[in-house]
């Protein structure tokens, strides 16, 4: 585990995590459309329009509204793989039986309750990754737990509380090649497929913990067999807050070991933004300090020599600016590594209008190309105070600043509840604001779902074996460690490391081949992805028969890799082929020949740098012991 | 009828062809599609909308690609219409029994298959397959099942089209008359004016099944959507999805024909028997 950045006690650490996991159905949830992803070309393309719709308290929902304002024109690329359902053309079929059933079953492996009725709800998407404006989602578990250890080292467990278990539609897939300026693409092919939400309660207290629950979760839901394998298909998003912050939802953690390092700079940004709101209320600044007046400084710049406003002028855009009484320094406060406080306000601009950021006064005015002259003019128009510059159309840069307003007004609050959208590196942006758990209203396209509770009694009978005995079993029938076991669990190996042994596979060989070689070899650049557990089947099958020596197994899998379409009798016939003695006797010959100096020299000492050079060229097709044996034999005449 | 059975039963043909009248060419097809069940060998009926006594008659192009489509080894096991795919005499459309409707009047090409591809077309001596994988298989559990004929049809069966004003006394009657089942066609997704519900909810307390179709033809039915919907779904309308009106008919006077017990006759009328049902709409097959 990483170092211990705080101390996580005394900050009131705690977490909660959400987990999406799309089911391994043959069909999507509400029609009969195959639940796969294609590469296909799109067959047709259909463009719509989002209007925001009055809510049920009959305003318009502010967030729809924000995303109205960005006129965006979405497209969808229609594949034959989906029907009209994914367009919004038709109301839904019958929920899928197989999804709701499966997904009940995981919700009793986590030992929830299950609803007896349950209603299809709606859950409003904005972006229009989902065509009819909202996703269909449906409570299907609560009150369950699972039990985790609180520290992967550790033998002390702990509850994890999960509160709700939904199944769900998931959204599509946005097409970034296509995607430009205003015009959003979408792919539908992902719409509909069966999504399972986990949601745990926020009583984590620790990175630790947080990170030995996702794998506990993660090994649980890989080890149901009702899941899609494969990286990316269980996604987990991580709740974090400290007691003087506020809850924070971060998005998009790939990988188990980021989860710790994106904790920590996320406690460093509220400690950040708690230290910010601090320091205004040293300063003694209110936020009645900062009224929202804007001031068009369009004519400040008449003859710029800055390319951005120069280009920004070609386009009739205009140059607006906010002053803000006692930010001086505060803007470029780093919240994250070289992330400032001007960055999450840039980032608010960028994520609710179309304008590419802001220019805030604790920057380097001078990289932009201002001139002395127009700094000097522009900190006298807002009377030597802090400020913000936006360069936009009019209306489009005033609704910008007006945002900007907003979540300065929040810092003297501290931090600001959000969804953030964390990077590989664990660095954060902000995507949107957070109102408690996205609303939920009832989907009256379909009639209420009765659970057939008979059959939930039977499947509760016949539940996947859990992972923990599978650990122990793991553990006990091919004397692997339990870290071993758990590895191959939540990297989806389990299954075919069975299998393989099973076909007499060595079981030395399979572990390094599913835990090593493939990590590295896929470090190397080799495309992992084309090797299948086929393959696998079929390379340890010729090992078993001889047809090649285990020391080749890499080359063959590099080969495989870097191109799928080969044969693999093939690659294996050209590694293989089963060296004989004789040949091997002509090999060790002409070595010990090349390196006479050698020999002379260190006389046996030459053994290792000589068995080097032998296998170099026997590798693959003769046992390393034989090799072994034969050289020392020959090399002991010749000393 | 008896003939084909007795065709069935004796084995002998390779296909048969059926010629028709196209008026009601549809409702044979259907009719033929439920009570045969497995048959042996292609059911093909065709005909003509020019009359044979002249020149121009579309009725040899037809009859020859019909028999040439039930002659084929590559042909389907099931009932199909094989008629003009458009107007010149280059191509013939294979339609499926249950999918199928006359669209014009007068036109050669008026048989259209409704809500999808048809099963495929006959051009230049060839057969081209053109429906949907998913939408193919005709219950994949019956096959491998011997042929089964039954000839029973419930007669007191009705099809009733909604319209604006529509009087609930036309229900009254069939009431009154001991109807076993009616086939609304409904407006939209299958709505009815709310003065007529009553009389619904009347006639199925007289253990009458009603289902509910569109006038739209193409689209599905989705009872839970709206007001009226709902209440004609609590009163116990039944809706099957896309299933065109006339096919919705036929299938009810098999379903009450051949079926003792209510909830089954319900049960199967939701169910895909013969490919009535749609399974997957796709975006380019509307036009
Ligand atoms: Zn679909």
């Amino acid at each position: 585990m990483t170092e211990k950045m705080f101390d996580y006690d005394n900050l009131g650490f705690k977490a909660g995590l959400e987990i999406h996991a799309q089911l391994s159905t043959e069909k999507k949830l509400f029609c009969h459309c195959p639940a796969i992803l294609t590469n296909e070309k799109p067959q047709a393309i259909v463009q719509r329009k989002f209007r925001p719709v009055l809510g049920e308290m009959g305003v318009y929902d502010p967030a729809l509204l924000i995303e109205f304002k960005k006129d965006h024109t979405i497209f969808y690329e229609v594949f034959d793989s989906v029907c009209i359902y994914e367009l919004d053309e038709t109301p839904p079929l019958p929920i899928n039986d197989e999804a709701l059933y499966d997904s009940i079953k995981l919700a009793k492996m986590m030992n929830c309750k299950i609803v007896e009725e349950t209603n299809i709800c709606r859950k409003n998407y904005l972006d229009g990754s989902v065509p009819c404006g909202f996703q269909r989602t449906v409570l299907i578990g609560y009150d369950g737990y699972v039990t985790f250890k609180k520290d992967p080292s550790m033998i002390e467990e702990k509850k994890l509380p999960i509160s709700w278990i939904y199944i769900e539609e998931d959204a599509a897939r946005r097409d970034n090649d296509r995607t430009k300026g205003k015009n959003i693409f979408f792919k539908l092919d992902r719409l509909g497929i069966p999504l399972i939400e986990i949601v745990t309660d926020h009583s984590l207290s620790s990175p630790s913990e947080v990170v030995s629950a996702a794998k506990t979760l993660g090994m649980l839901i890989k080890s149901s067999g009702i899941v899609r394998k494969g990286l990316g298909k269980v996604r987990q998003d991580v709740n974090v807050s400290i007691s003087e912050g506020e809850r924070i939802e971060l998005k998009g953690i790939q990988l188990l070991q980021l989860i710790p390092i994106a904790i920590d700079i996320e406690i460093q940004r509220q400690l950040g933004l708690i230290s910010i709101q601090k320091e205004l209320q040293r300063r003694n600044i209110q936020p009645q300090d900062i009224p929202l007046q804007i001031f068009d400084v369009t004519k400040v710049f008449s003859d710029t020599s800055s390319d951005i406003i120069k280009s920004a002028f070609k386009r009739k855009k205009r140059v607006l600016m906010l002053p803000i009484a006692g930010f001086q320094g505060l803007l470029s406060r780093e919240l994250q590594p070289n992330k400032r406080f001007g960055t999450e306000l840039s980032d608010r601009v960028k994520s609710f209008t179309n304008l590419k950021g802001i220019i805030h006064s604790d920057e380097d005015l001078l990289k932009y190309n201002f001139s002395e002259r127009e700094i000097y003019e522009l900190s006298k128009e807002c009377q030597k105070k802090a400020f913000i510059i936006v360069i936009g159309k009019k209306e489009e840069a005033q609704r910008a600043l007006s945002f900007v307003h907003e979540r300065l007004l929040a810092a003297f609050n501290g931090v600001h509840q959000e969804t953030r959208h964390v990077d590989d590196n664990g660095i954060s942006t902000f995507t949107r604001d957070l109102h408690g758990r996205s609303r939920l209203y009832p989907d009256t396209d379909l009639p209420p779902i009765v659970i057939d509770s008979n059959r939930v009694i039977k499947m509760e009978k016949n539940l996947p074996e859990n992972f923990m005995a599978r650990i122990k079993r793991l553990n006990k029938q091919y004397s692997i460690s339990n870290e071993l076991a758990e590895s191959l669990i939540y990297e989806e190996k389990a299954d075919i490391f069975e299998e393989l042994i099973e076909k007499g596979a060595p079981i030395k060989a399979v572990v390094t081949t599913l835990t090593q070689t493939l990590t590295a070899i896929s470090r190397e650049g080799v495309d992992i992805n084309n090797i299948t557990e086929a393959h696998l089947l079929k390379i340890f099958e010729a090992l078993v028969l001889n047809k090649f020596a285990k020391e080749a197994i890499p080359d063959i899998l590099t080969n495989l890799g870097k191109d799928p379409t080969k044969s693999l009798t093939d690659i294996v016939n050209h590694f293989g082929g089963e060296m004989s003695q004789e040949e091997l006797n002509t090999i060790i010959l002409e070595v010990l020949k090349t390196s006479q100096e050698l020999v002379k020299k260190r006389g046996m000492d030459a053994f290792s740098p000589l068995m080097g050079l032998v296998m170099k060229k026997a590798r693959g097709k003769i046992d390393g012991k034989i090799v072994s044996e034969e050289l020392r034999k020959h090399l002991k005449k010749q000393v | 009828m008896t003939e084909i059975e007795h065709l069935i039963q004796n084995k002998t043909p390779q296909g048969i062809v059926l010629t028709h009248g196209t008026d009601t060419m549809a409702f044979t097809a259907a009719a033929l599609s439920f009570s045969i069940t497995n048959p042996p060998f292609p059911i093909v009926i065709t005909g003509s909308q020019r009359s044979s006594d002249r020149p121009s008659s579309d009725a040899f192009f037809n009859l020859y690609n019909s028999v040439l489509y039930a002659a084929s080894p590559q042909a389907k096991k099931e009932v199909v219409v094989v008629m003009h795919e458009k107007s010149s005499d280059t191509s013939c459309t294979i339609h499926r029994g249950t999918r199928v409707r006359k669209m014009h009047s007068s036109r050669r090409d008026t048989f259209k298959s409704i809500g999808g591809s048809p099963l495929g077309r006959i051009t230049e001596g060839k057969i081209i397959y053109e429906m949907e994988e998913e939408n193919l298989p005709i219950k994949a559990k019956l096959k491998n099942k011997p042929v089964h004929i039954t000839k029973n049809f419930e007669e007191k069966v009705g099809l009733i089209y909604h319209y604006p004003g529509i009087q609930p006394g036309i229900l009254d009657y069939c009431i009154e008359a001991g109807f076993k089942g009616i086939v609304l066609v409904g407006t939209g997704l299958g709505h009815v004016s709310f003065n007529l519900i009553p009389t619904i909810e009347k006639a199925i307390e007289n253990e009458m099944i009603i289902v509910m179709t569109t006038q739209c033809l193409h689209g599905f039915t989705a009872l839970s959507v709206y007001e009226s919907g709902r209440r004609l779904q609590k009163a116990g309308v039944i809706h099957a999805f896309n299933i065109l009106p006339e096919i919705a008919y036929i299938k009810l006077a098999y379903l009450l024909g051949n079926y003792r017990e209510k909830e089954k006759v319900k049960e199967l009328m939701k169910q895909n028997l013969k490919g009535e049902i749609t399974i997957r709409e796709k975006y380019q097959e509307f036009h």
